[in-house]
């Protein structure tokens, strides 16, 4: 190996660490000998290490929101199964064609046009024809055939755009159908009929059965679908994915569904498509093309939301969520408000904004048997005045400063090249300081970073020698590329060496972005971290900077490590987490708190639980002990709201009760959802669903509320005693563990409605009300009433009062602000 | 919080190589189709897909390079595709090859070049100027994370070429670094 020169590319290789280890061995030694190959091994890392920071900060695009979540679905149905992916083009025209409302006739031509073009445009496949099924042209395929070949025809293209687009709730249709399929059901792109007067069908077939037909039945607008259909179309209609509507296109009712991403509200959408909207889960891409002033190019990544609806509480009379303590979504959008921007909808999560304040809610006397306390307030709903807003806030034991248990930290700091903006490691050091500062001398703290390589930077060590831990804080600067995972290993490891019996014991991550380097995958973290978790060491993650933020990744982190996710924008914001809020960040008082809400329909008609959506459980998960859910810090409030709509005073007075099945809308007119939770979504819903659709033939046009028939086999359902005459309007329902404990304890309590005003009610419900209609105006929520910046800030002003810090003040001028960027003319 | 069904947990993994691999895997794409941000979409979407009828344990230790590679093919069969149906112009690519295997043309520089031309550092316009094989290999290993292993898997290359290919890149952009002194952002590198 000698003989080696300057330009041989083991150098490379050797400097990039991708030598085999006995080649290295070798190498290394042989370096020893040679400045000029060292050096020339430094000039590598240089450029490499520079190439790596450019090509990071390279703008990162996305998937829409409909296509990832139908992957998500894909998975969730766990088939083996193999819809044909490009077949969707086929049934486009039906799309088109009623979106263009031309005539059915003008339909079957275009399919005359498009088909035969997708046809010839259509590869052999390779990779495209996974097994074998003849895989029908691309969407980009027939675009540019059709564009190719018919470049006159006005509006076509644009026609064809739409279609493309639909490409994707149809992806969504078709993984339904795969889910709730046990045959091995196939989805053949040429089997795909239209029928202008009789709705498309969607055409499936054993696959045992399935010929090398190529045939398209009935290009020609036969009315009579071939016998193989009719099954199929059965099938469809149990999964809830073929249109309901048998009547014609223009005896279709035109049925108004909240603004998707802009979307004209009064548009007419084809049945087939406000089928799926409705039964499949909405989800609004994480690109909103329409809207301008959002943040342009940022790889800031954040999981979307689909906000809570309401639901009926005959149908659904249990609400369970996960407690969140989070906050980072509140300085998330203060950041992208105060750099100018409207926040992305999908980083504004209103349960973090609204536990982001504090509440003086009563915290539990010292001889309380639970560790927290809850108390519901029920007043008037300020942006929709005839509907009730009932808060549950909850407040953890506080831990006055000194009786805090000894504490064992680790910090595992992210110090890659990208870490070296001011807003970043710089702003890391001082939080972390200013938290050493407030550690008393029985305190451990040790440092782990990680970058290109991970390491132990100072070893666990005493507060009482203060200067140590500063004096390596202050030297870390940063260089070189992530390897989180084995960064986080070796703060878990350090954490558990110095491990501190019913102390705190807890690792807090700090980092711009994700953990991008090694073989470590997502999988493996969080199990890793769910691992560690049980051995007593909880994580809190810290979120800092801006371009390459994983939001939704520290989020989960936080959670698996029963830990809080912070995000940090400011010194004031790390002295809000780290030292004012220094309790609650580092002792739990209890975990795995579970919220489950019983409605009395004798009171309440219908409610909507505002935020936590990520957070939904299966109401059967209430009691299960084995579901982790959320923790409460020390002197932690958790606030959840409800907004509720009141059965009308002369129902209650008849306390009768809905039908189970009955339909109802929202003041949107959308369908309520009947499915008792929005994560039970399985086979045995199906007949219900399908009830739902052959409502939907029936319902007549945009009514406020449709009415229904009443059930020919079911009486409505009976109000029990307690319903009818106990007044009471909810009963909440919380089960929580001890931190170091295994089994729930449950505790509940009934709310009446004491029919509280606006007026009467207490600041802290004024401010939180208003801190969640902001959050709803920032998505241009549908729910957001009459909520506007200017009655949001006189919301929040009323509820100023107590406000020690100053923070409800700064949200006030946060709405301002918001106010100039999105809404400057109104005054 | 897990609030996951048993058949959710089962299929956990693709969701997490979803967040993953989405961004990292569409960044590549969308250079090897000329930034047809939609097509990009498109064939990312289908490797998902893909991936979701894989056995776990079939591609789980390789996961990264094999969603590479799925995205690597179905972007190039697009580009095959459409120089078949683009033989008429003039200065077409030959159609036989994919891409990267003639040698190095220059085919893609223009789009690559053209994108964000104010804000982009020299050391891109440097990188954007390298052979179409060197480019590709550079963001496999630097913006993809890849190993030259990997590498070699997602492009259907032996190790040792990559290791040239990779070698060859970071020798040319060096040369090229030290005959522009006005190199920009060369703040956070140690050595520079």
């Amino acid at each position: 190996m000698n003989d080696i020169n300057t330009n041989d590319p083991r150098l490379t290789a050797y400097a990039l660490g991708e030598l085999e280890d006995a080649e290295r061995v070798e190498f290394e030694s042989l370096l020893t000998e040679r400045e000029d190959l060292r050096a020339e091994i430094d000039a590598i890392r240089a450029v490499a290490s520079e190439l790596h920071d450019e090509l990071m900060h390279e703008p990162t695009p996305a998937l829409s929101g409909e296509q990832r979540e139908a992957i998500k679905a894909g998975a969730r149905s766990g088939s083996s199964l193999r819809l044909v992916g490009e077949g969707e083009t086929t049934i486009r025209p039906a799309a088109w064609w009623w979106r263009a409302g031309i005539s059915g006739a003008a339909a079957v031509l275009l399919l005359g046009v498009a088909l035969p073009l997708a046809m010839r445009g259509r590869t052999s496949g390779g990779e495209l024809a996974i097994d074998k099924t003849p895989a029908g042209p691309t969407g980009g395929a027939v675009r540019e055939n059709l564009a190719e070949s018919d470049e006159k025809t006005e509006g076509l293209a644009s026609q064809l755009e739409e279609a493309t687009r639909m490409k994707d709730e149809l992806a969504d249709a078709r993984t339904q159908l795969e889910k709730s399929s046990s045959d091995a059901l196939r989805l053949t792109p040429n089997e795909i009929v239209e029928y202008p007067n009789d709705w498309p069908e969607l055409s499936l077939r054993r696959a045992q059965t399935e010929p090398e037909s190529t045939t398209l039945y009935s290009i020609s607008g036969a009315t009579n679908p071939p016998a193989a259909n009719r099954r199929a179309r059965e099938t469809v209609a149990r999964t809830r994915v073929a249109p309901a509507s048998k009547s014609a296109p223009d005896q279709t009712p035109a049925m108004q569904f909240p603004s998707q991403s802009g979307a004209p509200d009064g548009e007419a959408k084809k049945p087939a498509q406000q089928q799926q909207e409705n039964s499949l889960t909405l989800f609004q891409s994480t690109l909103n093309d329409d809207a301008d002033n959002f943040e342009p190019a940022s790889r800031d990544r954040y999981n979307p939301i689909v906000e809570n609806e309401f639901l009926g509480v005959a149908a659904a009379p249990l609400s369970t969520f996960s407690i969140d303590v989070d906050t980072a979504s509140y300085s998330m959008v203060r950041r992208q408000l105060r750099d100018g921007y409207r926040p992305a909808p999908d980083s504004v999560r209103l349960e973090e904004l609204i536990n982001y304040f504090d509440y003086k809610y009563d915290a539990p006397s010292p001889g309380d048997h639970d560790p927290f306390r809850a108390n519901v307030e029920v007043a008037t709903c300020p942006w929709q005045p005839e509907h009730r807003l009932v808060r549950i806030g909850i407040k953890g034991m506080e831990i006055p400063h000194n009786d805090r248990p000894a504490t064992n930290l680790v910090f595992l700091l992210d110090v890659s090249g990208s870490m070296s903006d001011q807003n970043k490691l710089p702003l890391v050091k001082q939080g972390l300081m200013r938290l050493v500062d407030n550690l008393t001398v029985d305190d451990r703290v040790a440092i782990v970073v990680y970058a290109g390589a991970s390491g132990l930077v100072l070893d666990s060590t005493f507060v009482s020698d203060k200067e140590t831990i500063l004096g390596a804080l202050d030297r870390l600067s940063a260089g070189g590329s992530t390897n989180g995972g084995a960064g986080i290993e070796l703060a878990y490891k350090v954490a558990q060496d110095h491990f501190i019996k019913d102390g705190v014991n807890r690792v807090i991550l700090a980092t711009d972005g994700d953990f991008n380097v090694g073989v470590t995958n997502n999988g493996d973290l969080f199990r890793l971290i769910e691992e560690k978790t049980k051995s007593g060491v909880f994580l809190t993650t810290l979120g800092f900077g801006t371009g390459n933020l994983n939001d939704a990744m520290l989020e989960q982190l936080a959670d698996k490590g029963n830990g809080m996710c912070a995000y940090i924008d400011t010194i004031e914001e790390a002295q809000k987490v780290l030292i004012d809020q220094m309790s609650g960040s580092l002792v739990t008082i209890a975990k795995d708190v579970k919220i489950q809400v019983e409605f009395n329909p004798a009171i309440v008609k219908t409610y909507r639980l505002l935020g936590y959506e990520n957070r939904a459980l299966a109401a059967k998960d209430f009691n299960d002990d084995t579901k982790d859910a959320g923790e409460i810090g020390a002197g932690h409030t958790v606030t959840a709201l409800y907004e509720i709509e009141p059965v009308a005073m002369l129902a209650r007075a008849e306390a009768q009760p809905e039908a189970p099945t009955e339909q109802r809308r929202g003041r949107d007119g959308r369908l309520m959802k009947q499915a008792e939770d929005t994560n039970v979504e399985s086979a045995e819903s199906a007949p219900a669903e399908s009830a739902v659709e052959s409502k939907d033939e029936s319902a007549a046009p945009a009514p406020e509320q449709p009415t229904v028939d009443p059930l020919r086999y079911q009486a409505p359902a009976q109000l029990n005693e307690i319903a009818r005459t106990s007044g009471e309007m909810l009963t909440v329902k919380l089960r929580y563990k001890q931190p170091g404990g295994d089994t729930s304890t449950l505790v509940q309590f009934p709310v009446h409605d004491e029919g509280e005003t606006w007026d009467q009610s207490t600041g802290d419900f004024k401010f939180a009300a208003s801190v969640a209609a902001f959050g709803m105006v920032l998505r241009d929520s549908s729910y957001k009433g009459n909520a506007t910046f200017n009655s949001i800030m006189d919301w929040a002003r009323a509820g100023e009062s107590t406000d020690p810090h100053g923070y409800r003040k700064a949200f006030v001028d946060m709405v301002a602000r918001a106010k100039q960027i999105m809404d400057p003319t109104s005054d | 919080m897990d609030s996951s069904s048993p058949a959710t947990a089962e299929n956990q993994w693709v969701c997490e190589a979803l967040q993953r691999y989405e961004g990292p895997l569409l960044r590549y794409t969308l250079r090897l189709l000329n930034g047809d941000l939609e097509a990009a979409r498109d064939v990312v979407q289908d490797a998902f897909v893909k991936l979701i009828q894989q056995d776990r344990s079939a591609v789980e230790d390789h996961l990264a390079p094999w969603l590479y590679r799925v995205c690597r093919n179905r972007a190039l069969d697009r580009i095959r595709k459409e120089q078949r149906m683009q033989t008429s112009l003039p200065d077409a690519p030959n159609t036989n090859g994919r891409l990267g295997s003639s040698d190095d043309t220059h085919r893609e520089q223009p789009a690559e070049q053209a994108q964000h031309p104010e804000t982009r550092s020299r050391l891109l316009t440097m990188v954007a100027d390298l052979p179409e094989r060197q480019r590709e290999v550079l963001r496999l290993k630097f913006q993809g994370d890849l190993s030259y292993r990997e590498i070699a898997e997602v492009m259907d290359l032996t190790v040792s070429h990559v290791g040239v290919l990779i070698h060859t890149g970071i020798q040319t952009l060096r040369q090229r670094m030290i005959g522009s002194p006005a190199t920009a952002r060369t703040t956070s590198t140690p050595g520079t």
